[in-house]
């Protein structure tokens, strides 16, 4: 590790004592897993933690709060706004356009300030009133900071113009004047009011000479003696030359005027004009930029940037931008005068007027509680082309960087991740995949919200996510018994697989019930059938039905025979559908042609010496029997042919069958020609099909239905009683099967804990429910071989519910090397600690900071992240594990 | 548009309902009910846009909304609507349906009645209950109806703590939406791109007609009928289109109108003025479309952000056209005379706008961006 930058910040966990007790921690996107461990204590297995609790520590605890979310919100208008400038303006209308852009962000900043600082007044319990102060007073050097910028890099104001800017940024923030002005101006007496001298000495160091010279006219008429004076300096405050901006005179005239000016008021102090009245006689020093008599107004000055615009003022008021950096470092060092050491705000300001914005940055990082200031600034800057030469060396530029970090904070909150998308649009480098791999992590607890986040990815073309996201609600939907929806779901995903499995479904209900739901979707599929074989078969199937419901028996029978010529139906189901073909047979006009009852006869041998080794069910072998007796009778009845291989059929399912009752006598001899429209439906044969089907997993997964490499890893469809575990664990989650598994009450540290870690697959394969995200705690026990893993789902209230997932792979695979933070360049290091720990009695301990700061961990970051990536990606794809049946 | 006020409000915003004037009155709405989602902690709002003479001491400016009183709400709040003019009724992502009562006197609102678990799904998944979203409400005093995510319709009365009639898997799909046709007749619009018609007469959970789009399965998200023509009904859906139906014939849309390039939130008639239509979308739009123009020459141009001569003629084109607008300019199908004009109402796009109300010459619409829009010169 390189040198820091600034030192860590300590944060505070609740009942640890981290001088006696070990901690480890995850990192997460957003927020860091800390609880404690106590990994190297070997044998030592009577200590038990003393805190037994995971935590959640926040960083970015401005996203949290209420007023600045209109900030977040309202400037991400501007933003985006900003992004389109690019082209639609050049020259100087594009300067002119970004310094508009960058007073409204002012603009919004103090609003916000404004807003804050009522609800300070309101507040009516010290600690929050005292919080949202701290808030206020941070706004404001947000404003500051950003005044200063906007002067000095984006408008670029050349000499003579740059110090009224710099004058107007120091009456903007050194406000107290206003207040003080109307106490004095609104007493009985003015010229006797105790702050009047005040007054009008903080007038003049504002150089808001005008009104000075007003309120110094108080003093002449009350007091005549000192007319005569204050009517020369008045004379003097009107006469000092002052650029104006409608003005055309040049710089050398008003340089000239000013030293002619500046010699004359050095005359009135030596004639001694002023000498009988002392406050007269400093005021008059001031305004010659007397450095000594500036100073003796320290307490007016408050600062020295304010220091420094007065002292530019009456001393050098056309300075040249590139010279700002020799007086600024000289009025600091005059003003603090080796009392104080400059503190983070004189650094950043000091940054600034040496026109180091690479600084600039760097500081406010360290500075400020939140990445909201320098990723607005620094995109603005970049806009303003200011940092085309500071790439980092990490892939992306800083102002990528920083916009990163900033939305991945955005995305860490709980409603605020809808704006981190356009942030992450807005980075060429990384933007993209951070997307992906934020956005699948959304909570999607309503289809609403879904459609809101599958909008965002199909915007983008993300199609990977698109289809992950589609899944998981097509996975719901199933869960939830709702078919209908699963299809829908997987028919918009383009998932094939899926929508074979939910076919199944459907197949399988239909034989359960005798009937299908869902009508008014099966019965509309239009195009959308073509997406898997069983889809189309169940489609057609259902158009069988509806065909022979409306008695249009020829179309249905010609149909029912292409189901199966044509291989679409499942092997397994096409005794249902033969057995659908009775009715049918058994109608009294020819439905069947003499072709077509070939064909079925095909597909009957098809069927029965197809699988000759199978051990059958003898209710199959019934149904044969009926079948062909059935077909035999037609046969014989209206077309007089024999045919050989029926009789030998006969023969053979006349044959006892060794393991199972004769066929029954009643079913054979069901009169043929009794010809009673049977509706396909709720009873009689299509009943014993289901019986049929039992044996062999109905609608089993054929390796030909499913194409190659894509086979489908979700076993969402609660299948038949398996046979002796002959499903393979094919997905990391079936680690299942070598680790043990509690169900918990409640997420709890053990004694054997060795390592936390953040699972996060995309929503909603947690049984937990809509709107939990899952996190996980590993427990290693003494021996080697066993090892517990225990998983929680935290709640959209930040609540940890228990959570009975089985285990993962185990975390330690999912562990980068050492926790180093993603994107630890520069960090603000503040976090908001889980809000469930509020909870928690117990002493203070402390918990030495995790963040390091400093961009040279920023590369390692990255890589890791990057190796993180694939892994999870890996994660993802797996079988879900609520959906074990 | 003119005067329109945003206020930020520091949670999104899913719906927003003018309080209806009492009827007769000359009153104009100033009184309007937010419901936010996807917040921590989601609220129920009341918010007043009335004159309060000065400017009030927390700067907020005159003709600025004002916060009345709000009441946390569990979920997300899905659809909000007005049972009368002292009760809002509220559906939330958790199955659950709320009557909220506002007392004037102390401008507080309180749960008045509160159906728990008014939508829910059985499934091998959920052990025994598992609470499914309540996406769409629609009152008619004294009469309630829902729907939900799991294709359930209630029927609610404020008086029963039961519902008065319940149809189980009423849709294979989603419902997103629902609004009385003719009573006891109600039109629901689900996800796979359909309109049903409901007859609460015929037992049975069969609809009485079925009107969709062919082919392309694209969802409806939203559905409002005519005010004055029960027949026409205007659906919004997930490809930004508006079609227009007349549910007495056919079961295809009578017109289809490229709209929206997102899903589309909300379509509403205004209410007294029905050749005024208004929809809202996820791109981040709020349209007005207005078709009482019928100067021929004029034709569909796309007015962005403009404000369209044919406003300041307004008044005098609704009078001349009375007896033409009886047979719905909505209906007419001649591409030919394409006479609707189309305004955006918001200055720029952003996020989402999820909701939109109007009434009178007011109008609201509540956004993802956190902002709540109120103008009151609509027509000005």
């Amino acid at each position: 590790m390189e040198e820091l930058d600034g030192e860590p910040t300590v944060t505070f966990v609740p009942g640890v004592n981290s001088k006696k007790k070990q901690m480890c921690f995850d990192w997460g996107p957003g927020e860091l897993l800390v609880c404690e461990t106590s990994f190297n204590n070997k044998g030592k297995s009577e200590m038990v933690p003393c805190c037994p609790f995971i935590y959640i520590i926040r960083k970015d605890v401005g996203v949290y709060s209420q007023i600045l979310r209109k900030l977040f919100n309202e400037s991400h208008g501007i933003f985006v706004g900003l992004q389109r400038i690019e082209e639609e303006f050049t020259g100087k209308s594009r300067k002119a356009q970004l310094v508009r852009v960058s007073k409204n962000y002012r603009s919004v900043i103090r609003a916000c300030m404004e807003e804050m600082h009522q609800t300070t007044i309101a507040a009516n319990d010290p600690a929050s009133g005292r919080q949202f102060s701290s808030q206020v007073s941070i706004l404001s050097v947000m404003e500051l900071i950003w005044n200063l910028c906007e002067i000095l890099f984006i408008e670029v104001a050349p000499a003579g113009p740059l110090l009224l800017l710099l004058l107007d940024w120091v009456r903007l923030h050194v406000c107290e004047v206003d207040t003080l002005s109307a106490d004095v101006l609104g007493s009985e007496n003015p010229s006797k009011h105790e702050g009047f001298w005040k007054l009008v000495t903080v007038l003049v160091l504002q150089g808001r000479l005008d009104e000075a010279r007003q309120v110094l006219s108080k003093e002449a008429d009350a007091n005549p003696p000192s007319a005569g004076m204050c009517r020369v300096l008045g004379d003097l405050m009107r006469t000092m030359p002052i650029l104006s901006p409608g003005n055309t005179q040049t710089l050398t005239e008003l340089e000239l005027r000013w030293q002619h000016w500046h010699e004359e008021c050095g005359r009135h102090l030596q004639d001694g004009t002023f000498a009988s009245s002392p406050p007269l006689e400093s005021l008059c020093k001031v305004m010659l930029g007397d450095e000594a008599a500036l100073l003796a107004h320290k307490d007016l000055l408050s600062n020295w940037y304010h220091f420094l615009v007065t002292r530019l003022l009456y001393s050098n008021p056309t300075v040249k931008p590139i010279d700002l950096h020799f007086y600024a470092q000289s009025s600091l060092d005059l003003f603090l005068g080796g009392e104080s050491s400059p503190e983070p705000l004189d650094n950043i300001l000091m940054a600034a007027f040496e026109f180091d914005i690479h600084q600039v940055i760097k500081e406010c990082s360290i500075a400020l509680s939140n990445w909201w200031f320098v990723a607005h600034l620094t995109d603005l800057l970049d806009h303003c082309r200011l940092l085309q030469s500071h790439n980092l060396y990490f892939g992306s530029n800083m102002r990528e960087f920083l916009l990163l970090e900033y939305a991945s904070g955005l995305f860490a909150h709980h409603s605020l991740w809808q704006l981190g998308v356009d942030y992450f649009d807005c980075c060429p480098e990384l933007g993209r995949a951070s997307l992906e791999l934020h956005i699948e992590r959304i909570p999607l607890n309503t289809e609403q919200k879904a459609l809101k986040v599958l909008r965002v990815c199909e915007q983008r073309q993300m199609t990977e996510q698109v289809r992950s996201i589609c899944k998981i609600l097509a996975m719901k939907a199933v869960r939830n018994n709702r078919l209908g929806s699963a299809l829908s779901w997987s028919i918009r995903a383009r998932d094939a697989a899926f929508a074979t499995l939910v076919s199944d479904r459907f197949l399988r209900d239909y034989c359960e019930r005798g009937c299908f739901s869902d009508l008014d979707l099966i019965d509309n599929l239009g195009p959308a059938m073509m997406l898997s074989d069983r889809l189309t078969f169940l489609g057609k199937y259902r158009e069988f039905h509806r065909l022979y419901g409306e008695k249009r028996f020829v179309e249905a029978a010609s149909l029912l025979l292409s189901l199966m010529t044509s291989q679409i139906a499942p092997r397994s189901f096409w005794m249902t559908l033969l057995t659908d073909a009775l009715p049918l047979l058994e109608q009294k006009q020819v439905i069947f042609s003499a072709e077509q009852t070939y064909e079925l006869m095909r597909c009957l041998e098809d069927l029965t010496s197809g699988r000759p080794a199978r051990a059958e069910p003898d209710a199959q072998r019934l149904e044969a029997v009926v079948v062909v007796l059935c077909l035999a009778g037609q046969f014989k009845q209206r077309a007089p042919l024999v045919l050989t291989p029926i009789e030998q059929l006969l023969e053979e399912t006349r044959r006892p069958h060794p393991r199972g009752p004769r066929p029954s006598p009643g079913r054979c001899s069901r009169p043929a020609s009794e010809g009673r429209p049977q509706v396909p439906g709720p009873e009689g044969h299509v009943r014993d099909s289901l019986q049929l089907g039992a044996g062999e997993e109905l609608a089993a997964h054929h390796p030909a239905d499913v194409p190659a490499g894509s086979a489908p890893r979700t076993n969402a469809v609660p299948c038949r009683k398996r046979k002796g575990g002959t499903r393979g664990p094919s997905t990391p989650w079936a680690a299942e099967a070598r680790t043990r598994t509690l169900p918990l009450q409640h997420l709890q540290v053990s004694r054997h804990t060795r390592q936390v870690a953040w699972l996060q697959p995309p929503d909603s394969l947690l049984p937990g429910g809509a709107g939990t995200r899952p996190l996980f705690l590993c427990t290693a026990w003494p021996k080697r071989s066993e090892r517990l893993l225990q998983v929680g789902a935290l709640s959209a209230q930040q609540e940890v519910v228990p959570a009975t997932v089985p285990g993962a792979r185990g975390p330690s695979l999912c562990q980068p090397p050492l926790g180093l933070h993603p994107a630890s360049a520069v960090s603000p290091l503040t976090f908001r600690l889980g809000a469930h720990q509020r909870r928690l009695p117990g002493p203070v301990a402390c918990l030495v900071s995790l963040f390091p700061p400093g961009p040279s961990s920023a590369r390692t970051g990255h890589r890791v992240s990057a190796a993180w990536t694939g892994e999870r990606a890996g994660q993802e794809t797996g079988d879900p594990p609520g959906s074990r049946c | 548009m003119e005067e329109l006020y945003a206020k930020f409000v520091s949670e999104k915003i899913s719906k927003t309902r003018w309080r209806p004037v009492p009827p007769g009155s000359l009153q104009t709405a100033e009184t309007f009910a937010t419901g936010s989602w996807d917040n921590e902690e989601n609220h129920v709002s009341l918010w007043s846009i009335g004159d309060f003479g000065n400017p009030d001491s927390d700067g907020s400016l005159e003709g600025d909304h004002r916060l009345l009183c709000d009441i946390k709400h569990h979920g997300d709040v899905m659809d909000l609507q007005f049972f009368d003019q002292e009760r809002i009724v509220a559906a939330s992502s958790t199955g659950c349906v709320t009557i909220f009562l506002h007392h004037p006197n102390n401008q507080t609102l309180s749960v008045s009645q509160q159906w728990t678990t008014a939508h829910y799904h059985t499934g091998p998944g959920s052990p025994s209950y598992c609470s499914a979203p309540c996406t769409g409400v629609v009152c008619d005093n004294p009469e309630i109806v829902t729907v939900g995510e799991d294709g359930r319709i209630n029927l609610f009365r404020a008086d029963h703590k039961e519902a008065v009639r319940t149809i189980d898997n009423a849709d294979s799909s989603t419902l997103h939406a629902v609004t009385f046709l003719r009573t006891p007749e109600i039109l629901t619009v689900n996800s796979i791109g359909q309109l049903k018609i409901w007859d609460f007469r015929q037992q049975g959970n069969e609809p009485s007609q079925i009107l969709s789009l062919t082919g392309d399965r694209v969802p409806l998200h939203c559905v409002d009928r005519h005010p004055n023509q029960q027949h026409v009904v205007a659906t919004g859906g997930q490809d930004g289109m508006l079609s227009i139906w007349d549910v007495r014939q056919g079961t295809m849309p009578v017109s289809l109108l490229k709209a929206h390039e997102a899903e589309m939130w909300e379509v509403h008639f205004h209410p007294s003025n029905p050749d005024h239509l208004f929809t809202c979308s996820e791109d981040g739009s709020l349209w007005h479309w207005d078709a009482s123009t019928d100067v021929p020459e004029k034709s569909s141009l796309f007015h962005q952000g403009g404000r369209t001569s044919t406003f300041l003629s307004h008044g005098i084109n609704h009078q001349a056209n009375a007896h033409q607008s009886l047979t719905s300019s909505w209906l007419s199908t001649d591409p030919a005379k394409d006479r609707i004009e189309i305004t955006s109402l918001l200055p720029s796009r952003t996020l989402s706008v999820n909701t939109l109300d109007v009434l009178g010459p007011c109008l609201v619409c509540g956004t993802d961006a956190e902002a709540i829009y109120v103008t009151r010169q609509l027509f000005s």
